[in-house]
């Protein structure tokens, strides 16, 4: 599931836990799946990824190639 | 006034050899005045091209200083009001065209030009190009805040479009790094000065469109109004305009507006404040989870309380069967104690009743015993009533006799007292009788037969 998907189905969830009248095993079913969720989501934006390329070239389709970004001024 | 008085003197004294007598004699006040409104109204607001010499900004905040060229100088002002708008430092050498107005400063009779506005010589027709390219791509729509693109709530990649040897990347990459770590950056090079940054500028961004990025920042850093001129670029306006993808522009600093500026989805006032812009999503998306967690975990706990809460009342409400029996026996005990006890008040109630009942029924040889009794009684009484009734009367007759008898006249007679009766009547009185009837007198022991003799009235 990618990002975006998990966010509205997140959110889908905390409506759902917020509307109450659900039964103790589907609230604690969406609970476990909230929670789990909530923490990808939040992995992935906190996860120190940085991936900074530099564009070399794209080519006509839209094919690019990429290198490391190195601080050219250092 | 002593001025005005001398003239007049003056006037007065040379009039017979003035021969020009049409001639208008001016005090120095109203000539300056008359200077001031010719020059004023002839001159109006000018335009004047010049050197500045002599350059001195005033603790007020005003800027003194002379306009000249090879031949010629004046005066010049520019107030705060007015120079606080200019994007450049004036000083002395410094080629300008300003704008102002020609007046008379009349306590000093010395005239002077008040700018309004001052423009380096070369800048100006860049600015007025700006302005122009500016202007059409207004009209055209460019601009219209209708056409600008929202940033993505959650961009994953961005690629900026700059110099990758200049402060701006460097800028742009610390604050991704710091605030949002998670989106990928591709920096795609260009030159951003001189003669070939504007092409150069162009193809970047053709190429950055075609990595489908979800943001695309264009800017570099600060710099003089040249330096930053190829962002005024009207194809690569269009360009920018043009694009599906949201564009940030970035150039140079707060104070520097270019065409990018105008035509991008967002100006940021500098590379940093863009790379903010960017990274300002996630952390918003952060909190945004943050709290939907904490909203998960309020509703679940929240949920769990209400189903316990349930269980335990329904919990409540089930019994034990063994308790249930008990509870029927002793309930059973208590009914029977409490029928025992109902059955032994009513029957003590049966009873008193019973009694009085019995009390009040009189059986029949009772009865006539008792009549027996009462007849033997009242026969008794009837007897001894009777006898003393007897007695009674016994004695009463013999009182009333004895009463009787002593009323009787015959015990006067036995007295020695005797009775006359004439017909056997009682003569009570002379008048009863007459001589010769026949009377009767009765003694104790019979009568004596006489007749009367004589009447005798009295004694």
């Amino acid at each position: 599931m990618d990002f975006e998907k998990k966010l509205s189905r997140l959110e889908e969830i905390v409506q759902k836990m917020e509307g109450g009248d659900l039964t103790l095993d589907d609230s604690l079913k969406l609970f476990e799946e909230g929670i789990k969720l909530s923490r990808d989501c939040q992995g992935q934006l906190t996860k120190a990824e940085a991936q900074v390329k530099k564009l070399v070239a794209i080519d006509s389709s839209g094919k690019a190639t990429t290198e490391p970004f190195k601080d050219e001024e250092s | 006034m002593s001025q005005d008085t001398s003239n007049t003197t003056f006037e007065t004294s040379n009039s017979s050899s003035n021969k020009n007598r049409d001639a208008v004699v001016y005090s120095v006040e109203q000539l300056n005045v008359t200077i001031r409104q010719t020059l004023e109204n002839q001159l109006g607001i000018i335009w004047l091209q010049a050197e500045i010499s002599n350059f001195k900004p005033h603790t007020s905040g005003h800027f003194y200083f002379s306009l000249k060229d090879s031949k010629a100088q004046i005066s010049a002002i520019m107030f705060r009001g007015s120079n606080s708008k200019l994007k450049f430092k004036p000083h002395d050498g410094l080629e300008v065209i300003v704008r102002g107005r020609i007046t008379v400063y009349e306590p000093r009779g010395t005239y002077q030009i008040i700018c309004e506005t001052m423009e380096p010589v070369g800048a100006g027709a860049l600015q007025k190009q700006f302005e122009q390219l500016k202007e059409k791509l207004k009209l055209e729509g460019l601009f219209d805040s209708l056409r600008k693109k929202v940033l993505p709530s959650f961009p994953k990649h961005i690629a900026v479009v700059t110099s990758p040897t200049g402060a701006a990347i460097q800028d742009i990459l610390n604050i991704m790094k710091r605030r949002a770590p998670h989106v990928a950056v591709t920096v795609v090079p260009a030159v951003v000065q001189g003669a070939a940054a504007a092409p150069q500028l162009r193809e970047a961004f053709t190429k950055a469109v075609m990595l489908q990025p979800d943001v695309i920042i264009i800017g570099r850093g600060g710099g003089s109004i040249e330096d930053m001129w190829c962002f005024n670029d009207e194809a690569l306006a269009r360009l920018i305009s043009s694009c599906d993808i949201p564009v940030i522009s970035a150039v140079g600093h707060e104070i520097d507006f270019t065409i990018c500026d105008f035509v991008a989805d967002l100006r940021a006032p500098t590379p940093s404040a863009a790379a903010e812009l960017v990274a300002k999503s996630s952390t918003e998306l952060l909190q945004k989870l943050n709290q939907w967690e904490r909203l998960i975990r309020n509703s679940f706990e929240k949920i769990f309380r209400l189903k316990v809460q349930a269980a335990v009342n329904v919990g409540k409400r089930l019994i034990d069967p063994k308790r249930k029996l008990m509870d029927y026996s002793v309930r059973n005990d208590e009914l029977f104690s409490r029928l025992e006890q109902a059955t032994k008040v009513y029957l003590t109630h049966q009873r008193k009743d019973l009694n009085l009942l019995q009390q009040r029924m009189v059986s029949p040889v009772q009865l006539v015993q008792k009549l027996k009794i009462s007849n033997d009684h009242l026969k008794l009484r009837l007897l001894a009533e009777t006898k003393k009734n007897i007695t009674n009367s016994h004695v009463h007759v013999k009182s009333l006799m004895s009463l009787l008898d002593s009323l009787s006249p015959l015990r006067v007679v036995d007295r020695g007292f005797s009775i006359t009766q004439k017909n056997n009547k009682v003569i009570k009185s002379v008048s009863e009788v007459k001589i010769g009837d026949d009377i009767a007198v009765r003694v104790t022991d019979g009568y004596i037969q006489a007749t009367v003799k004589g009447v005798q009235n009295g004694f």
